[in-house]
């Protein structure tokens, strides 16, 4: 190996020789707590987002509270658990609101409610047992409940009317599934091969086998029309091969529409966006003049004659953290350099930044919604008007967990349960509620909040 | 009582060399230690079975790559375990060389990083690094050359081939 790789790797392996441990007993200790308690991996897991009736949620741990403002209506009965869950997890899809509970012996269930009336939908069942819900998804034609057991991990796909189990499917590091109105398209890494499912009956409708170029990535193509986290509504399926090629398939067939050669970077942030791929191609160190590049945006068109050009360059040594549309012609880039968090907004077409500001340094992914653009990361976000302004800063959001509702505001949860509907426009808060104490996962809908406790999920009226 | 002490035996004879595997990993030190931590909580959890295993730290440093790719966990469940645990010590800086092949590493596919950091940082055979990751000895190789080759473009390295590890062509 060359001499300075070499020595590269034995002064990296000095500096992980320095990184101080906690003893065995606070490993010991974690060890207890997991079994005790929510996982920290659930309590992290996804994001709220908040349109037309399609909502994914998270699960927290939260402080608790007494709030100041008065506890948001509840619609119909509370649905109880029969049990102190250690790990609940709750989604909206259309006019039900969904629960999925791990009990403390791991055994997992799922309960409905109609949204309108807060009455059960279907009675909870179990659906086995489960260290922990990863994630939870509710779309019209399923609900797919993402499951960790020890190392293996699961997807069961319900049906929503029942929340009775149809089929499950089985998830490797590194699988890909993209998610449309009829089925489910599953990419398996280790094998290279694509396969689709039929969300009602989880036939295979078709398969691709791996090529001599296999595939590495596969996501669908968003358009600007479609809700966040509901399927994909344009039929593409696109696929990145090791080769760097894009391969187009129609989602329903599997059969080929084009393949593009591509500047592709594995494992950098791409987006699929209104017929445009967006690639990375990272940072890159310089020898000679002692530099880190940046990461270069390349776009793609994925109709023939596939032209493809490079974007734009971040500043020198910025590492690229997340990519989003976020307005008619517009790219939001959120980088990073030392933990620095920044912003910005490029005009594609001209190839030049709008804007550039700072962003909050524990920021990892960007909402866009009316041009308008949330930067999350956990307990600290901001919210950025079209030009940059920030409209709600870190410190006014501090602790809180938040989302889109609608394209003109923002919902937030604080730490201590109380709900708020921020205006986009101009900032003006509103606080219209609060949850229940102990409240650990929610998600909501223009007109409706869920919000489950350890022991019970209720449908809260926020007054829309 | 003597469950505690194998573990805490094991813990004491691991942990040093899981760290290395899990910041060569991730280049973050605050995201390797909470790696490891995990790794061995879970070991923990399930210490009456896995202190029968044959390789209980190829199954630590499973759990370490697992979780290391884990997009859900790694956007923020490290900074809320932060908050709830004491602070560890601070650590002095990494030297500029150190940056640069962090920086490198994370240009690398998972697989690639996973081999490099087995071989160069645990000094792990070809042989059982095949085993550990259940693949040929051959495919390791083309990870280690790949990666290697990647590592020197994004430094701007000059690339030698040795006939030790030198592979030619894809897997």
């Amino acid at each position: 190996m060359p001499t300075d790789l070499d020595e590269m790797f034995i002064a990296l392996g000095r500096q992980a020789d320095t990184l101080p441990l906690g003893p065995a007993a606070s490993a010991r200790r974690r060890g207890r707590q997991r079994t005790r308690t929510r996982a920290a991996l659930a309590a992290a897991a996804a994001v709220c987002l908040i349109t037309g009736g399609l909502a994914v949620t998270t699960t927290h741990r939260r402080a608790d509270p007494s709030p100041a403002a008065s506890p948001l209506p509840t619609v119909g009965k509370p649905i109880v658990f029969g049990g102190t869950a250690r790990n609940v997890t709750t989604a909206i899809s259309g006019a039900t609101a969904y629960a999925v509970w791990v009990a403390p012996d791991g055994k997992t269930n799922v309960a409905g409610a109609d949204l309108r009336t807060g009455a059960e939908r279907f009675p909870a069942h179990a659906l086995g047992t489960f260290n922990q819900v990863n994630v939870v998804r509710a779309l019209p034609k399923a609900v797919v409940v993402d499951v960790q057991e020890d190392m293996d991990r699961m997807l069961y796909i319900l049906d929503p009317a029942t929340g009775e189990q149809r089929w499950k499917l089985p998830l490797a590091d590194g699988d890909d599934h993209v998610y449309y109105e009829n089925d489910l398209v599953h990419m398996k890494m280790k094998t290279g091969e694509t396969r689709a499912f039929d969300w009602a009956t989880g036939d295979e409708t078709w398969r691709q086998p791996a090529g001599a170029d296999p595939v590495v990535h596969t996501v669908g193509m968003r358009m600007e029309a479609d809700a966040p986290r509901a399927g994909f509504s344009d039929p593409r399926l696109i696929q990145l091969t090791k080769g760097n090629r894009v391969l187009i398939r129609d989602a329903a067939t599997g059969k080929s529409l084009g393949n593009v050669p591509g500047q592709i970077a594995w494992g950098d942030p791409y987006l699929a966006y209104e017929g445009t791929l967006y690639t990375v191609v990272p940072l890159h160190y310089t020898e000679a003049k002692k530099v880190w590049s940046s990461y270069l945006i390349r776009e793609t068109d994925l109709t023939a004659p596939y032209l493809s050009r490079s974007v734009r360059s971040g500043p020198a040594g910025r590492a690229l953290q997340a990519l989003a549309p976020c307005g008619r012609g517009k790219l939001c880039v959120l980088d990073t350099l030392d933990s620095a968090n920044q912003l910005a907004s490029i005009d594609i077409g001209a190839s030049a930044e709008n804007w550039r500001v700072d962003a909050p340094p524990t920021a990892f992914s960007l909402e866009s919604s009316g041009g308008r653009v949330l930067a999350v990361g956990g307990r600290s976000n901001a919210l950025y008007d079209t030009d940059g302004k920030q409209v709600l800063l870190p410190e006014d959001l501090a602790g809180a967990h938040v989302g889109w509702i609608g394209s003109a505001a923002v919902l937030s949860l604080s730490t201590s349960g109380e709900v708020a509907k921020v205006l986009v426009e101009n900032g003006d808060r509103e606080v219209i509620g609060s949850v229940p104490p102990g409240t650990t996962a929610w998600a909501w809908n223009n007109e409706r909040l869920v919000a489950a406790t350890p022991t019970e999920m209720r449908v809260l009226d926020l007054g829309g | 009582m003597e469950m505690t002490d194998d573990f805490d035996e094991f813990y004491r004879d691991t942990s040093r060399r899981l760290v290395r595997y899990a910041y060569g990993l991730t280049g973050d030190a605050a995201e390797a230690q909470d790696l490891v931590q995990e790794a061995y909580a879970r070991g923990w959890q399930r210490w009456r079975r896995l202190s029968g295993y044959e390789d209980p730290e190829a199954w630590l440093r499973l759990v370490v790559n697992r979780l290391s790719l884990d997009r859900w966990r790694r956007i923020g469940v490290r900074r809320a375990r932060a908050a709830a645990e004491a602070p560890l010590p601070p650590t002095p800086p990494p030297s500029e060389d150190t940056v640069l092949l962090v920086r490198a590493m994370r240009t690398l596919p998972p697989d690639h990083r996973r081999a490099l950091a087995l071989r160069y940082l645990l000094d792990l055979s070809v042989a059982d690094i095949a085993t550990e990751t259940g693949v040929p000895e051959g495919t390791v190789k083309s990870w280690l050359s790949r990666g290697r080759a990647g590592l020197a473009a994004a430094l701007g390295i000059e690339e030698h081939t040795t006939a030790r590890e030198g592979v030619h062509h894809a897997h």
